[in-house]
């Protein structure tokens, strides 16, 4: 590490102090941006359709310098880099193919992912190495090791990290407060709907694009069994596909069970019992928690949840009682998740959607996803996360990933 | 996976009822995969899916004579007399489901000469939970051995390590330990990082020994295996024999991460002296350091937390304010006097991180100080305002609710309703009920915007009779986007309105027209009744207000009375307020049925043969965007060529250019009008939206 970098990094962490839960008031709607080295660097890995739409967003906050992109589609990485430098008006973003040259410059704070799901945890686990804040998009994980592999990384070397799924708070408005406050008394019964699981990926082979290399497929594919390249899978296309996604269950599942959780304050822990729909008395798949709430897959294209005082949903928007004040945790900062996020790299305080919340709501994607494939209920250990009495079931709870690739 | 893990849940499924058999139709097992095997691998995958399916349910408790059996006979077309899909996606089967009797058949796949079908078959080892699977990994990885290894034997070399890794099982340690002292780079590294997942004394002894010499990546692979090994003995409660990893490790000789890591380990296996370790990191000059040490207050011991709040005044103001906000953080309410005490220091920064701290971690008790410093000219003055919202324990509301009601003056009456509105304080709906029928029109649209989040339906006739008292041009609007959000709440659409037009009734005449326009913005079939009666009053008061309530409508229902207006009346002003109504309601962006779609253009078309105005013109241009549908982008396009509209049509283009739903199928003809809007507008951004269309996958 350079003296200038080492000096920038500790000028940062010095100001943290200074700026300590507040997140710099005022900065992130100030025309002034501070100082280049108060700044928190940034580096965006994967920016594709969402990679480049939270890029954006960062880039809103004065307080970010976006310093390097990083794609192995040669497009997306040259439009995001153009569109860092068109922000900043000069030619200082570098662009990268590979995410080990990215996390190996001492002058990067913080990295954005953005990649597909099948990278998210060997990316954050290696930015954790490198001394690096992680802010990633959902579903944070493939497997449920993975997930707790990331929760170790960020707590062995003391990273802030966020997850992406700013719609447990921003689209479900004052919901989980309500809930938190006690409108609706004990929630028995949640219902929430999204897409259904991924499948195994048949997809013919195409010719690779103008200006890709093999190697730059071979990257994509990363971790993941090796396969023929297909467009479709650089262009978003990836998610139906169980090598690199768990489908809509972990795409949408991932904001829609991780709101349900948090807002009946079961984001911290994980159900007992799985059970499939098995065309009888069983509609849909029905997650049991230890304390006796259902949270069921299926319902009326959003959330509803059903408490021993009220109801509420779309349709019932606002409970028959009042909710109290509550201790509900909430975004640090200002300016939403990314404010959240930003906020925490200065403080050193968790995010709201902190690692350990954001592996409890993959899990249950995950642990939904089994029961659907296996087509056979599932009982399952929260605390120790272990599959009980299925140990053929167990095995999905990781896979061994393509070297040289591993959860290491 | 855990091997022994594995052993004690086979055990347990051993015990579990058994499953049902898949159902294979009459046929047995090898009957069904002797026909399903030639269309495995091949591009029409129903075959591969049945089969899937079998293995799925072949896999659950109480199965294991079937799956033994299906598992034999996918081990037994792994050579290559099977077509290299079919190899891999039989492979992949056995990753899941395949145990000791297929591991001789995958094994002998590790000396494929195709790489691909080499590596597949270490997956399928690397999951399987015989202990032979380790013998026969291990077995290969001996094999493969010297400086010769070519680019592609060491990538497998690394995958059989990394497999090694995978199992987790102690049996692999010599062999993965000897690796570590060859060859150098990525397979080096994966041995350390494979021993860094086995657990265990052995493990642990071959990567001390190994730190000596390990230099670069490989050191630090080991480094971070070692901890790894720390935080595991950490977890089963072995503290010193962790802390011991953690001290070798937080030295200058390794890289800062490390280091680091090794701190943040040093703190958690310190117990009660903890406090003390934080104490000195922060009084140290290594700013990352401290930040580790901020990160560990979260969960740190009561004696711990004691020794460091006691010596906080001798800390540095920057590592003060960081304290008390982790401090904070914790939630710890035992804690309330630091967060009193630094709210009253001398020090700007922590007097605000102080004040933050009650927010989070204060009572009742401190509403007074925070009310205080929010009336005051302090700089807190804000911050006390966020902390009195966020303030979670009882009895505040009813504190807060004291203060409003004795309060005299607007500017705080103001504050301390917006308090009680972001403490969605319902308690304070009366009293807020009351401070809208009162003398200052800003306490009033406060209030309103408090009851708007608080009131329910049942307090409609209270917020009407305020509403009365407010004054055109000032505050009766947000009063009644207050009135309309409650009584939306009502889930009959036809009762919204029914506490209004009770109102009406029992209203003076000439105060009634005042509640017309609050009735068009409910909307409602007996509500037309009444606009429409009151459309034809000889009253002019009444007149005019029910021409605003009709124009105030929330849907495309009173579409038929507005288009009457637009065409017939003989008042200009009717005429375009009735024409923008129009607009709105058939440009908004909600969802729509094609057919819907198609209604709102037409009502466009109609609209713009009366519009007089481009002004009104462009407005539908503009807001057709929001009308996806084909037939609107034909009857937008033609615009193009008119010099007063073209940069409005573009905009609408370009917003129906935008639902992929419509754009994708109709490819061609999107991107032929986007060349014309490309070529046509002046705004850049709307350019490079269009080209971003016009270009999408």
């Amino acid at each position: 590490m350079s003296t200038t970098q080492s000096t920038r990094r500790d000028f940062l962490a010095a100001s943290a102090a200074a700026a300590a839960s507040v997140g710099l008031p005022g900065l992130a709607f100030s025309q002034n941006r501070p100082a280049a080295n108060e700044r928190i660097t940034m580096a965006t890995i994967g920016t594709g359709g969402q990679g480049s739409g939270d890029m954006g967003g960062f880039m809103s906050h004065p307080e970010v310098q976006m310093v390097a992109v990083c794609d192995v589609v040669p497009e997306h990485r040259e439009r995001a880099r153009k569109s860092v430098n068109s922000r900043y008006k000069n030619e200082d973003c570098k662009a990268y193919s590979d995410f080990r040259d990215v996390l190996a410059r001492d002058d990067i704070d913080a990295v954005l992912i953005g990649t597909p799901d099948h990278w998210h945890a060997i990316i954050t686990i290696e930015a954790c190495k490198a001394g690096k804040d992680v802010y990633c998009e959902k579903p944070e994980c493939l497997t449920v090791r993975e997930g707790r592999a990331m929760v170790d990384a960020v707590r062995r070397y003391g990273r802030v990290f966020s997850g992406g799924s700013q719609r447990v708070l921003g689209d479900y408005g004052d919901w989980p407060r309500s809930i938190w406050g006690g409108s609706l008394g004990t929630v028995k019964e949640v219902f929430v709907d999204c897409g259904g699981p991924s499948g195994d990926c048949n997809l013919p082979e195409e010719k690779l694009p103008a200006g890709m290399t093999p190697e730059e497929w071979e990257m994509w594919l990363g971790p993941a069994p090796k396969r023929p390249f297909h467009s479709s899978l650089i262009k978003g296309g990836f998610r139906p596909y169980r090598d690199y996604s768990g489908g809509g269950m972990t795409d949408w599942g991932a904001h829609r069970f991780g709101a349900a959780m948090f807002a009946t304050g079961h984001h911290l822990m994980g159900p007992t019992d799985i059970t499939p729909p098995d065309g009888k008395g069983v509609k849909h798949l029905t997650y049991t928690f230890a304390d006796g709430m259902k949270m069921y897959h299926g319902g009326t294209g959003d959330i509803r949840y059903v408490g021993t005082e009220g109801e509420l949903d779309r349709a019932h928007p606002k409970p028959a009682k009042p909710a109290k004040a509550s201790d509900m945790p909430t975004y640090k900062g200002r300016g939403g998740i990314f404010g959240d996020f930003l906020a925490c790299v200065k403080s050193r305080e968790k995010c709201f959607r902190d690692i350990e919340i954001a592996h409890r709501a993959c899990t249950v994607c995950h642990l939904g996803n089994i029961a659907y494939w296996l087509k056979r209920p599932l009982k399952y250990d929260p605390i120790k996360e272990e599959i009980v009495g299925d140990p053929e079931a167990a095995r999905w709870l990781d896979r061994p990933k393509r070297e040289p690739w591993s959860l290491a | 996976m855990r091997y022994a893990l594995s052993a004690m849940l086979m055990l347990t499924a051993a015990l579990s009822a058994p499953a049902a058999p898949p159902d294979l139709k009459g046929k047995t097992l090898a009957e069904t995969f002797t026909e399903l095997l030639p269309a495995i691998g091949k591009p029409d995958t129903a075959a591969q899916q049945r089969w899937q399916e079998i293995c799925f349910a072949l896999g659950a408790p109480g199965n294991e004579k079937p799956r033994v059996e299906a598992c034999t006979l996918m081990a037994a077309k792994l050579d290559d007399k099977t077509p290299k899909p079919a190899r891999l996606w039989l492979l992949a089967q056995l990753q899941r489901i395949g145990n000791e009797e297929s591991v001789d058949a995958v094994a002998a796949v590790l000396d494929d000469p195709d790489h691909e079908v080499r590596e597949a078959a270490v997956r399928a080892l690397a999951n399987n939970a015989s202990p032979k699977a380790t013998t026969k990994l291990t077995d290969r990885l001996a094999k493969l051995t010297g400086p010769s290894l070519d680019k592609g034997g060491t990538k497998f070399k690394v995958g059989l390590l990394n497999a090694l890794g995978h199992r987790g099982d102690a049996a692999a340690v010599g062999l993965i330990a000897k690796n570590l002292n060859m060859d150098s780079g990525i397979a080096e590294v994966a041995a350390a990082q494979a021993l860094g997942r086995i657990p265990g004394d052995e493990a642990l002894k071959a990567l001390t020994a190994a730190r000596s010499i390990a230099r670069g990546a490989v050191r630090a692979a080991v480094a971070d295996s070692l901890i790894t090994h720390g935080d595991r003995l950490l977890k089963a409660g072995k503290t010193d024999d962790a802390a011991a990893i953690y001290k070798e490790l937080n030295t200058k000789d390794e890289a800062k991460p490390v280091r680091l890591a090794a701190l943040r380990g040093q703190i958690q296996s310190s117990g009660d002296k903890a406090g003390e370790m934080i104490l000195g990191t922060l009084t140290g000059t290594d700013a990352s350091a401290s930040a580790i040490a901020v990160g560990q207050i979260e969960n740190l011991s009561a004696g711990a937390l004691k020794t460091l709040a006691a010596s906080l005044d001798k800390l540095p103001v920057p590592s003060r304010v960081s304290v008390i906000t982790a401090i904070a953080a914790r939630g710890d309410k035992s804690q309330l006097p630091i967060a009193l005490a630094a709210a009253k220091d001398a020090d700007a920064s922590v007097k605000r991180a102080g004040v933050l701290a009650l927010g989070r971690l204060g009572d009742a008790s401190a509403v007074e100080l925070l009310l205080d410093l929010m009336s005051s000219k302090d700089a807190v003055a804000g911050v006390a305002t966020e902390s009195l919202a966020a303030l979670p324990a009882e009895g505040v509301n009813e504190k807060l609710l004291s203060v409003l009601e004795a309060e005299k003056t607007p500017t705080r009456t103001v504050a301390l309703i917006g308090i009680l509105e972001r403490r969605k304080a319902a308690i304070a709906v009366p009293a807020l009920l009351k401070a809208a029928a009162g003398t200052d029109a800003g306490v009033r649209t406060a209030a309103f915007s408090g009851l708007k989040s608080l009131a329910t339906p049942e307090h409609l006739p209270g917020m009407i009779a305020a509403f009365l008292k407010t004054e055109k041009g000032k505050d009766r609007d947000p009063a009644e986007l207050a009135i309309v959000a409650v009584a939306v709440q009502n889930a009959n659409a036809e009762k919204r309105a029914e506490p209004v037009l009770a109102a009406i009734k029992d209203t003076a005449k000439d105060r009634a027209a005042d509640l017309f326009p609050l009735l068009g913005r409910i909307g409602g079939p007996e509500v037309r009744k009444v606009i429409r009666e009151a459309l034809v009053s000889t009253d002019p008061a009444t007149h005019d207000a029910a021409i605003i309530a009709i124009c105030n409508w929330p849907d495309v229902s009173a579409n038929e009375d507005l288009l009457a207006l637009a065409e017939k009346s003989k008042v200009d002003a009717e005429k375009l307020r009735s024409l923008q109504a129009l607009i709105r309601v058939n440009t908004v962006l909600i969802e729509r049925t094609p057919e819907e779609r198609l209604a709102a253009l037409a009502v466009m078309k109609k609209a713009m043969e009366l519009a007089s105005r481009d002004d009104e013109r462009k407005a539908i241009l503009e807001g057709l965007g929001n009308v996806r549908h084909i037939d609107t982008l034909h009857f937008v396009v033609p615009y193009l060529d008119q010099p007063a509209l073209a940069q409005a049509a573009c905009k609408g283009i370009v917003e129906l250019a935008h639902s992929k739903m419509l754009r994708e199928p109709n490819k061609a003809e999107f991107a032929k009008v986007l060349d014309r809007v490309i070529a046509t507008t002046k705004d850049k951004g709307l350019a490079e939206r269009a080209k971003g269309y016009k270009n999408a996958p």
